[in-house]
């Protein structure tokens, strides 16, 4: 059976003053319907630009999808013109997509039922005033009281979470098959994470979407995803069930970001929180040998000689891009 | 958004009543008998100084300066602007004659700027490092180094001199004639409206490309709308709002332009009244005619202030 | 096993920590980075050149009057040709240079003066304060800029010095304004709360705190700015006002040659050409200094 959407050895690169940065370095992962997954890493590790070329909204000077394919319902989306009729009716009808900043993800000019209907009429058809109900309907739904009067409200009128609410709103309003949140709760305060985090997960269900959870965050996966990717500079190191990757985690820099995580329930004295030594890779200036090297304390003669690992197999749905096995050396 | 009128109606009231201050007291600057603000040089230098006395408690010279301040004022307000002196007419009635000249070169040039400003500028930055946005930036960018005045001799050179397609200049009331009033004002529209053209295509595409590179533009793609819808309805609006500033500014500047493009062009208006009168020492015009343009800006800046209002709703429901 | 961690932080990646640079550095390299910007500084130090070594550049002494050689047109000998009085047209053009330079610097640095004073008072103290010299600028901004030079000039009498004057109170506004918002944004930071409550007093906080952050907006303003005073200088002498013959100006020459433009149209028409090349240097310049320095600035100024 295959899948909703499959990424195949997805390559993206920006062009700059200092060199060629490789974002995305051969990037493969699919996701299926229903189900949610979460894609993970530290800040520049290329997981926000891997989701932004699915749907080809990277800034084509700088950057440039250089390889791979883009697998939605079987169909190579990278083959469409970005500014084309195609990918438009994929954006947002069939692909959704919530960012990262409340604040200055919605228009200040346009009011927020203007900035549901123009969805709703473009991709679904509807008149202006069904498009209006609609809208207060799906206010409703993200958990805006009042949403009716709101309809006329202008977006500096709410608080961040609020905003965020509506991004959920219009992401949802068109019944896309795949939903991606991009860091959705990390400009938030903890208590509206939480919230929104559950009426996501709440409204998938309902709406039978598949979501993509990109983050840094391992506790918001940790609770929402029911498979995780793990990248590091560009590339995904280990990938598997949600259960697997915390509880039993391979690649050194998977062990490395649990063990730097507290626990609930533990104390300063069952265990160390042990940061991961030293800093993130310069992506110009790549080495042929495994990225994580400088930083990873399990390695052997073999890393400093060979090409990046592949990932290769260790387990049901498990796989790591590793060439020892961290478990013998615990 | 009424609150927000009335607020900025009153503040153009208070700024209005602070410009005739300064003028007022501009005018006590002058070196010398302060006399000359009424009557000539020459008159003073003839009458004795008796006659001189009484002509001084006529013009109420001889009351403190607050209290004169205060009767002028009362004054300008019913309409008394005073007699010129050297032309003797109510100057009231010169500045009738001479202002809707003056307004009318400046509502077309004002239009013109607007129209061609932002459009230019939106085609350079929709069309960002073409050859078109090099050659268009170039000419933005020497368009706002250019004497106006200097622009109008080389224009009457070429079109009126040498080629004799236009005419020198000078005045015909659209009513009289509306070609012959339009071909006498080509020129010295183009003269006013030069610089505002560039400093707009400036600004709009700086700010264009300010706005394009927005987190909500993004948003606006990822929605799946067309580029069409995006230009139209999510970037320009927000672009805009710091253009209309520039615009109104705009105003000034072409009422300033008109001092002296209504020389060259041998046009009878305000700014030529003004720059005559100050030459021949007229002051009571100079004081009259330096408040009618302040108002005449005070109230365009005020339309430019509303519609920034309509245009950033943050502003209207702050 | 756990290796040691000093071990493992292989010198590959201490290289990846970004160097040092020091600010002025960073602002050199954006600058003349912009071709644009090194064409207007080039212009600009060329203006400054001939604006000193004038009497070594001109050919001829600019007031000779020749009035065998009135109005020639241009030849080998007079490069621009001769003007009614036989002046020599290039070489009025060189000390106009003078007349441009000493204008511009002279007005521009009144109007930063007094304007970054009033705006920094008016920001730092608040309140009524803040109203009242708000309004007096708003007041001030109602009169053209033109306007204002040329009562301020006449009502004076001309002379470089009155020119200067008048130039400077033209251009106040824009710098007090600018001081006024830049003082506002930065008041609100913490750290002047901080300051304040460690005691640091208004005059010390004015200058360390406040003035540093609003200098490349000065600078930028300050630049454009003298191509501003030089365009409407030229205006106030081409009407008449502003210095006096028989010392050049440019705007004066544009309008002693505009009678006699069919004559040696030279004459009316390469002072234009001398003030916008100034005028695009400075604005070159001010738009380089601007990326250079902060170009958030970008959208604003």
């Amino acid at each position: 059976m295959s899948s909703l959407l499959e990424v195949k050895n997805l390559k993206t690169y920006f062009k700059t003053d200092r060199g060629l940065v490789k974002a995305v370095d051969g990037v493969s992962f699919y996701i299926d319907e229903h189900e949610i997954v979460g894609l993970v890493g530290e800040s520049g590790c290329g997981k926000s630009v891997t989701m932004l070329s699915t749907i080809q909204l990277i800034p084509t000077p700088p950057g440039i999808i250089a390889d791979g394919k883009v697998l939605f319902e079987g169909v190579d989306l990278l083959q469409y013109q970005t500014k084309g009729e195609e990918m438009s009716i994929i954006r947002g009808g069939k692909i959704a997509m919530i960012f990262q900043e409340p604040m200055t993800s919605l228009n200040p000019v346009l009011t927020i039922g203007r900035q549901i209907t123009e969805m709703l009429e473009l991709h679904l058809h509807m008149n202006p005033h069904p498009a209006r109900e609609k809208a207060a309907e799906l206010l409703n739904l993200v958990g805006i009281p009042d949403a009716k009067s709101h309809l006329d409200d202008y977006p500096h009128q709410f608080s961040g979470g609020m905003r965020q609410r509506v991004m959920i709103a219009i992401a949802i309003s068109c019944d896309p098959k795949i939903i991606i949140a991009d860091e959705p709760t990390t400009a938030l305060d903890v208590t509206t994470q939480a919230q929104l985090l559950e009426l996501m997960q709440e409204l998938v269900n309902r709406l039978n979407t598949s979501l993509v959870i990109v983050t840094h965050n391992l506790g918001v996966v940790a609770r929402y995803a029911e498979r995780i990717y793990v990248m590091y500079a560009g590339r995904i190191v280990e990938s598997g069930l949600s259960d697997d990757i915390f509880l039993n985690p391979l690649h050194p820099y998977t062990i490395g970001l649990l063990k730097c995580v507290p626990q609930l329930g533990e104390t300063k004295n069952d265990r160390e929180l042990v940061p991961i030594s030293g800093l993130p890779p310069n992506l110009i200036s790549m080495p042929q040998t495994c990225a994580f090297l400088p930083r990873c304390s399990y390695h052997v003669e073999k890393c400093q000689s060979k090409v990046w690992p592949e990932l290769r197999a260790v387990g049901n749905q498990h796989f790591v891009s590793c060439y020892i096995d961290t478990r013998e050396n615990q | 958004m009424t609150a927000y009128i009335i607020r900025r109606l009153m503040l153009g009231v208070i700024i209005l009543l602070l410009v005739t201050l300064l003028v007022f007291l501009a005018m006590r600057l002058l070196p010398g008998d302060p006399l000359i603000i009424f009557i000539s040089q020459s008159q003073t230098e003839v009458y004795s100084p008796a006659q001189l006395a009484e002509l001084r408690q006529e013009y109420g010279l001889d009351r403190t300066l607050p209290v004169q301040y205060i009767s002028w004022l009362g004054n300008m307000l019913r309409g008394d602007m005073g007699k010129s002196i050297n032309l003797g007419q109510d100057v009231g009635y010169l500045i009738s004659k001479k202002l809707p000249v003056t307004i009318y070169f400046g509502v077309m040039s004002f239009i013109v700027s607007a129209f061609f400003g932002i459009i230019f500028g939106v085609i350079c930055a929709l069309r960002r490092g073409k050859w078109i946005d090099s050659v268009v930036t170039v000419l933005a960018n020497i368009g706002i180094t250019l004497p106006a005045f200097w622009v109008g001799i080389l224009l009457m050179y070429l079109f009126s001199l040498t080629l004799h397609w236009l005419p020198t200049g000078g005045y015909v009331a659209p009513t009289e004639s509306l070609g012959q009033s339009l071909r006498s004002a080509i020129m010295p529209v183009i003269c006013l409206s030069l610089f505002s053209v560039a400093a707009l295509t400036r600004q709009t595409r700086s700010a264009m490309l300010e706005v394009v590179s927005q987190d909500y533009i993004r948003t606006a793609w990822s929605k799946g709308l067309r580029e069409r819808v995006i230009i139209l309805r999510h970037t320009i609006k927000n672009a805009m709002i710091p253009v209309i500033t520039i615009l109104g500014l705009q105003v000034g500047l072409i009422f300033g332009g008109s001092v002296l493009i209504e020389t060259v062009f041998n046009i009878p208006g305000m700014g030529r009244l003004l720059a005559d009168s100050l030459f021949s020492h007229d002051y009571q015009i100079v004081q009259a005619g330096t408040l009618v343009i302040a108002m005449v800006v005070v109230l365009s800046n005020l339309a430019v202030d509303i519609s920034y209002g309509w245009f950033d709703p943050r502003i209207r429901y702050g | 096993m756990q290796n040691n961690v000093a071990n493992t932080v292989e010198p590959a990646a201490l290289s990846e920590i970004a160097p040092a640079q020091s600010e002025f550095r960073r602002v050199m390299r954006v600058f003349f980075g912009r071709k644009l910007a090194v064409v207007g500084l080039v212009l600009i130090v060329f203006l400054i050149i001939t604006a000193i070594f004038a009497p070594w550049l001109a050919p001829y002494p600019p007031n000779d009057i020749d009035m065998t050689q009135t109005l020639a047109k241009p030849s080998a000998e007079h490069w621009l040709g001769t003007d009614n009085l036989g002046r020599d047209v290039l070489s009025r053009i060189i000390y106009g240079a003078r007349t441009s330079m000493i204008i511009a610097v002279g007005a521009t640095a009144m109007s930063v003066i007094l304007g970054e004073a009033l705006g920094l008072i008016a920001a730092y103290f608040g309140g009524i304060v803040f109203q009242i010299i708000m309004r007096l600028i708003d007041a001030l901004m109602a009169v053209p800029m033109l306007l204002i030079a040329l009562i301020m000039a006449s009502l004076l009498g001309g002379g470089v010095k009155n020119v200067i004057l008048a130039l400077g109170v033209g251009m106040l506004s824009v710098h007090a304004r600018m001081m006024c918002a830049q003082a506002l944004s930065v008041k609100q930071n913490d750290y002047i709360l901080a300051a304040r409550a460690m005691g640091m007093g208004n005059l010390r906080m004015m200058f360390l705190e406040i003035v540093p952050n609003a200098f490349p907006a000065l600078v930028v303003v300050a630049t454009v700015g003298l191509g501003a005073v030089i365009l409407t200088e030229a205006g106030l002498s081409f009407l008449g006002v502003g210095v006096m013959p028989p010392y050049p100006a440019w705007g004066g020459m544009i309008s002693d040659g505009y009678k006699y433009i069919l004559s040696n149209p030279a004459l009316s028409l390469s002072p234009g050409v001398a003030i916008m090349l100034v005028v695009f240097g400075f604005n070159m310049m001010g738009d380089g200094l601007r990326d250079a320095l902060d170009p958030r600035l970008r959208g604003v100024i």
